[in-house]
């Protein structure tokens, strides 16, 4: 490495071998840039220009320094060689990226083949909290229903109880259940009668209904799974009988829930 | 490419052309590494130096390694435009993803959700969920089957790491070919209760009390189900009390 400045000479001084020996040391060992007057000068200079380009270099490793040095090398004990592409251009936001068997980077989404299977654990998920209304991922809790009330020979729904969510078209479980209950208490959910009728609707359309017929039977808890598409959907329920004051239904503090599975 | 050594002159030295013209080879074609005598030589010098340092390098290929195995970074085939790509500020304390922003700034984190495509992970890539009456976080928790009349209060408990999600509760048939059974008579209502794991049994709190039954009564024990949706992360051990049950498990499971 010659770090001499490179002189520029004139014409009229005389032609010595230490001209060729400045230009010779400047060739050897270590390569630096020069600005115009020949001096050594940080980032004076690029080795070949955007359209006068250097076909290869061929490196050890590469070193980019600005401030601290980042230092790029070839993988130890490498079998073959390896060429890496540059992507085509910079994604329109972050994304990860990605090396094909061509050895193309490509900046992409990742894709369900981009992880290894099983590998995804129940702590990856994202929270889930009881909404109303709830959006996608979210479960849909609705009010619930109050202190006794009693059926009818016309089914009503009970629009104020309804529980909404957003979803991407995975079957939705919805589960008529007892209110929850944080310390014991006289609130106990009840839902009792005799040949009455539970209707769970969706989008105010009947998807199924549960009958009953043995006094004093009760089954708080029903439960459906919905092949719902996806979008937007309202569930609710109504109960309702089919005979007489005697044998309507009487129920307390029930409470509508619907989540995507 | 000059690949002859370039030779110091002295003052007795003639052949002014020569010496021109080693320069001209020298520097024509492929430029090479040479040592202090001028000999071309495998890794003899740098290009710049951390305080001489060139400005860009323009190149259609870069070659890093060493032999015949040489690692080549190139452009893809088909460039837009020109960008600029920056590398990551530092080493990720472990094997992280990279990823590359819309400035072409490259940094090694670990995915997010939005790294994701919407809609393509298959059940497949979900990890396992173990079994067991104490499981951690993912896990199915199973109490033991009841197969006594009137259990302690903990007899059918399971223990259930959770992360905040809300946790469906099932008491089910034990699939045993005995009569899956339970009675609540009088006062008695079969209850799920949770309690912090490290929490004494007498600490436990309803999470869902169905009316007591009338007179004994026998139903099958899939008229049990329960979304907890109330439960914060933790460590919660689940119960079923009140009443008697039969060849039925209780199940707890973070949706």
């Amino acid at each position: 490495m010659g770090l001499d400045t490179l002189l520029a000479r004139s014409n009229t001084q005389v032609i010595t071998p230490d001209w060729f020996n400045q230009l010779r040391r400047a060739l050897l060992l270590d390569l630096l840039p020069r600005n115009a007057s020949g001096l050594i000068t940080d980032l004076a200079g690029s080795l070949g220009s955007p359209t006068i380009r250097w076909l290869e270099a061929l490196l050890q490793s590469m070193v980019v320094v600005d401030g601290n040095a980042i230092t790029i090398t070839g993988p130890n004990g490498a079998s073959s060689p390896t060429t890496l592409r540059l992507p085509a251009a910079v994604p329109s936001a972050t994304y990860p990226l990605f090396v094909d068997d061509a050895g193309l980077l490509t900046p992409r989404l990742a894709q369900d083949a981009d992880f290894a299977n099983q590998s995804i654990t129940h702590s990856k998920m994202a929270a889930m909290v009881a909404a109303n209304p709830a959006s996608e991922g979210q479960l849909g809790a609705a009010t619930e229903s109050g202190a006794w009330a009693t059926s009818n020979l016309t089914p009503t729904t009970m629009v104020s109880q309804s529980a909404q969510l957003v979803t991407k078209g995975r079957p939705v479980r919805v589960d008529l259940q007892l209110y929850p209950h944080a310390t014991e208490s006289p609130q106990l959910a009840t839902l009792q009668g005799f040949n009455n009728f539970i209707d769970i609707q969706r989008n105010g359309v009947t998807i199924v209904s549960f009958q009953w017929q043995e006094l004093d039977e009760r089954r708080p808890c029903f439960e459906h799974l919905d092949e719902a598409p996806a979008g937007e959907h309202t569930y609710t329920y109504r109960i309702w009988d089919d005979k007489d004051n005697l044998t309507k239904n009487i129920y307390r503090h029930l409470q509508l829930v619907a989540v995507e599975t | 490419m000059g690949t002859e050594t370039l030779k110091k002159h002295s003052p007795r030295d003639k052949g002014i052309a020569e010496w021109f013209n080693e320069f001209q080879e020298v520097l024509s074609g492929a430029l090479v590494p040479r040592n202090s005598t001028g000999l071309p030589q495998d890794l003899i010098g740098n290009l710049g130096q951390s305080s001489y340092r060139w400005l860009n390098a323009y190149l259609e290929t870069l070659k890093v390694g060493s032999g015949t195995n040489f690692t080549a970074l190139q452009v893809a085939a088909a460039i837009a435009a020109s960008y600029d790509m920056t590398l990551p500020t530092g080493l990720p304390a472990q094997p992280l993803p990279m990823k590359m922003s819309n400035a072409g700034v490259l940094s090694t984190e670990l995915l997010q959700a939005a790294d994701i495509a919407n809609g393509v992970l298959t059940i497949s890539k979900r990890a396992a969920r173990p079994f067991g009456q104490v499981v951690g976080v993912g896990g199915i928790a199973v109490s033991p089957s009841v197969g006594v009349d009137h259990p302690n209060p903990e007899l059918a408990s399971c223990t259930i790491e959770t992360t905040g999600r809300p946790v469906r509760l099932i008491l089910q048939p034990d699939g045993s070919s005995n009569l899956c059974y339970m009675n609540a008579a009088g006062a008695d209502a079969l209850s799920f209760y949770r309690r912090a794991s490290t929490d004494d049994p007498s600490a436990a709190i309803v999470v869902m009390k169905p009316p007591a039954l009338g007179e004994p009564n026998t139903n099958g024990p899939y008229t049990k189900r329960y979304i907890d949706t109330t439960v914060p992360a933790g460590v919660w051990t689940y119960s079923l009390r009140g009443g008697y049950y039969l060849y039925s498990r209780l199940i707890a499971y973070e949706l």
